[in-house]
């Protein structure tokens, strides 16, 4: 079942009305139950990784519980089993996905399915790992399976997040949970802001960037220049877009996921901007991992490690490391508000570049390109005004005090938010047409 | 949850739908106006058809106006050929256009015969799809549909096969079709933009197809669905009176008329239905017991499915069994039409 698509809307309207006429731990274990059959949908091996895993960290968990070596020596051992699990699990989707030793990154144009399951079961990893360390440090009490399972198969946040841990996500607060008209509008609206950022926004910047990124020596330096910023700015939509779908989804079944990003393309530091960027990850990073100064930092690492494109991922490590020592010593931050933002902003899209090139001869051909701003055709200037408008829209969307747009939150108005959304996926969504009709059209 | 919690979620549901279908309209309405200007004078094809026959250097003896099946069906050049070959020689030319139905012929009609190259003979298309007052009303109330649907209207008006076979395809792919579909597919096509694309050789377009694009069972079944099934099937009294005024046209300015039947493929002929089929042939028999000639049809098992692109449009290779067998009966009507005048000299 393909994840943005009309089987897969209509599934989660079947979830959602068997959720709300049932409760307690029947409603908990529908829940579940739909996340196991959506990740089989997506790939058999994942659900039934998933369902190993579930009972092996609910088992795991139960013999933590006494003395403190005998604590030590279980959660270890989970976390070594949910390593190795993640690894051969991204072993076997790689043969799945057949395209040699790399995962498919988010951005890439391959096939969806693999992409996602890669992304489903490494986030089911990170839900059973948090759960484990979580439970060994003394952050749960009596836990029963159907926690486990929630925690490893809650379905709106396995494409992409964000990681939810503590209390947000048990089962006795969902099987009380009640729905109200807030959250039904809150859920919608922030489904359709996704669904804009990430097919609307990142598919139509990804346009551009692919184009640039796949012959960087046909293109002006200029050119190189915007498609850096474009990458970052998809980057960013597509990741976040994806968590605004989850964040929205998980609404409607009365669930509150954490915030997971704090507008990060507005930081004025390094640093700043990876304490902004996947903020639930950093978050529990810092607060059970103990990496509080690099936590920003180690998020986007474990990231891109996963996505395996190994020189490129040790050029960002090392990149990302000489930028969080040097910038305090620069004292850029003293200075304005406007140049420290322009500073960072610039040096974090060059980072997005050794990332996204798919070699490392194609990034020394795009910086090549970038630095001595090589002559040839100026391209992408109404993208280039895209990200403008869109960083824009962003600070303006910061600096907007909430009262302001209350009116927002009315029914009527959401319901025109929503409409304007729908008809801007229509008409302006690359993907537009997948998504409609099933197939591109040759002549449009 | 109680009483206040149910009505609170109503309220907001209600709301929600109400926003949502406000906006939906009224940019469908903004799309349409935008993106789907008014064309002044007639419909689309047509109007390019008559001004192709006014750009003419000579004057037809035969036209031919009907609907794509004929744009695609009739090679005039081959029809002349024919004639040539049995000892009368002819100049044809073909103002058949894609979506027409008996109203928008017979206005065809009138403007050819007022014309500078005013034709001698007219040849006449009749279908089920011709009489169709549910096509009419889809073609002519343009404006008062609504912009989606009129984004599809007006699309359909353009003889462009090209995207009516990916339209199909997308419904063979996703099994799921629905009039807003069809019409936002259009009008994301940019409908009256590809008027420069427009090839006024239905010859170039069926190679075109015919090289990329040979359909399957289920696509022909979705164009079939697309016309025939978009409405009820209606014959109402203004088409017909759209056939009859035809003939009183040509009888005023001195033309023979005739009328033909195009064939179709066996896919197509599933298609149409009994009483669909029982309706046209009713109608039909009404207009000859009024003094109409017979439609002309071709002769049975002349023609096999290989001769359609799809369900109903033909190849090159049907064109031109089409067109040879076309010229018989008009070699007829001319044959006849010059002993009345010599009778009448004489």
């Amino acid at each position: 079942m393909p994840p943005i698509s009309l089987s897969s809307f209509v599934f989660v309207a079947v979830l959602l009305a068997g959720y709300w006429s049932v409760s307690g731990r029947a409603r908990v274990w529908l829940l579940v139950l739909g996340g196991w059959l959506l990740l089989a949908a997506y790939s058999p091996i994942v659900a039934i990784v998933v369902l190993g895993l579930t009972a092996t960290v609910h088992a795991g968990v139960g013999w933590m519980r006494g003395d403190g070596t005998r604590g030590r020596l279980v959660a270890a051992l989970l976390l070594v089993v949910i390593g190795a699990t993640l690894l051969v699990a991204r072993g076997v989707l790689l043969a799945v996905a057949a395209e040699g030793w790399r995962v498919p990154p988010v951005w890439s144009a391959g096939p969806l399915m693999p992409r996602l399951a890669a992304i489903g079961i490494a986030m089911v990893c990170f839900q059973a790992a948090a759960y484990v360390i979580e439970v060994y440090r003394g952050g749960h009490g009596e836990r029963s399976i159907a926690d486990v399972a929630l925690r490893t198969s809650f379905f709106p946040i396995l494409p992409a997040g964000p990681l939810v841990g503590g209390r947000k996500l048990d089962a006795e607060s969902i099987g009380r949970a009640t729905l109200t008209g807030e959250d039904v509008l809150a859920g919608l609206l922030r489904v359709a802001r996704g669904l804009l950022k990430k097919m609307v926004l990142a598919d139509t910047l990804a346009v551009f960037v692919d184009s640039v990124m796949a012959s960087p020596g046909d293109f002006s330096g200029l050119t190189c220049w915007f498609a850096a910023y474009a990458f970052l700015l998809q980057f960013y939509f597509d990741f976040s877009g994806c968590v605004d779908i989850a964040t929205g989804l998980a609404r409607l079944f009365g669930v509150e996921l954490p915030a997971n990003f704090d507008v990060p393309l507005l930081s004025k530091s390094p640093r700043e901007f990876f304490e902004r960027w996947n903020v639930s990850l950093t978050g529990w990073l810092r607060e059970n991992v103990g990496v509080a100064r690099w936590s920003g930092a180690a998020a986007i690492l474990i990231g891109a490690l996963w996505y395996g494109q190994s020189a490129n991922v040790l050029l960002c490590g090392a990149y990302i490391g000489v930028l969080l020592w040097i910038w305090p010593k620069c004292r850029l931050a003293e200075r304005t508000t406007g140049i420290s933002w322009l500073v960072t902003f610039n040096l974090i899209a060059l980072g997005g570049v050794i990332l996204r090139c798919p070699s490392l001869s194609s990034l020394v051909e795009f910086a090549g390109s970038m630095f001595t701003l090589a002559d040839g055709p100026v391209a992408g200037k109404r993208y280039f005004a895209l990200c403008a408008v869109c960083l824009a829209f962003l600070a303006a969307a910061r600096r907007l005090p909430s009262g302001r747009i209350a009116f927002l939150r009315r029914p009527v108005a959401t319901g025109v938010l929503i409409g304007l959304a729908v008809w801007a996926l229509i008409l302006l969504s690359p993907g537009v047409r997948d998504f409609l009709i099933g197939t591109t059209f040759a002549g449009a | 949850m109680n009483r206040s919690q149910r009505c609170n979620l109503f309220r907001c549901l209600g709301g929600l739908a109400l926003g949502f279908i406000v906006t939906s309209v009224a940019i469908d309405r903004i799309i349409a106006a935008v993106r789907l200007p008014d064309v002044p004078g007639t419909i689309n094809g047509p109007a390019r058809r008559i001004q192709a026959l006014a750009d003419l250097d000579r004057d037809p003896d035969v036209v031919f106006v009907g609907c794509s099946y004929s744009a695609f069906g009739i090679n005039p050049a081959v029809a002349d050929e024919e004639c040539g070959r049995r000892g009368s020689p002819q100049f044809s030319f073909n103002l058949s256009s894609g979506g027409t139905v008996a109203l928008t012929q017979t206005r065809v009609c009138e403007e050819a015969l007022a014309s500078a190259h005013a034709p001698k003979v007219i040849c006449y298309e009749l279908s089920p799809g011709i009489l169709n007052s549910r096509e009419t009303s889809l073609v002519y109330g343009v404006r008062s549909i609504g912009g989606l649907r009129e984004a599809s209207i007006l699309w359909r008006e353009e003889p462009d096969y090209r995207s009516d076979a990916v339209l199909a395809a997308a419904f063979a792919g996703s099994n799921q079709w629905s009039d807003i579909r069809t019409a936002v597919a259009a009008t994301l096509q940019g409908a009256r933009l590809d008027q420069t694309k427009y090839c006024t050789s239905p010859a170039g377009w069926m190679e075109w197809l015919g090289g990329r694009d040979r359909r399957e069972a289920a696509i022909q079944h979705a164009i079939a669905w697309r016309h025939y099934y978009w409405g009820e099937y209606r014959i109402d009294d203004f088409m017909l009176d759209a056939v009859r005024r035809a003939m009183q046209l040509a009888r005023e300015a001195n033309a023979q008329i005739m009328f033909y039947e195009v064939p179709m493929s066996t896919a197509w002929e599933r298609i149409i239905d009994d009483s669909i089929r029982a309706r046209y042939d009713a109608a039909i028999e009404q207009l000859v017991s009024e003094g109409m000639p017979r439609p002309w049809s071709p002769p049975a098992g002349l023609f096999d499915d290989g001769d359609f692109f799809d369900a109903d449009h033909m190849m090159p290779s049907g064109a031109e069994k089409f067109s040879r067998a076309i010229a018989a009966p008009i070699l007829e009507l001319r044959a006849a039409s010059v002993g009345a005048s010599q009778r009448l000299a004489g």
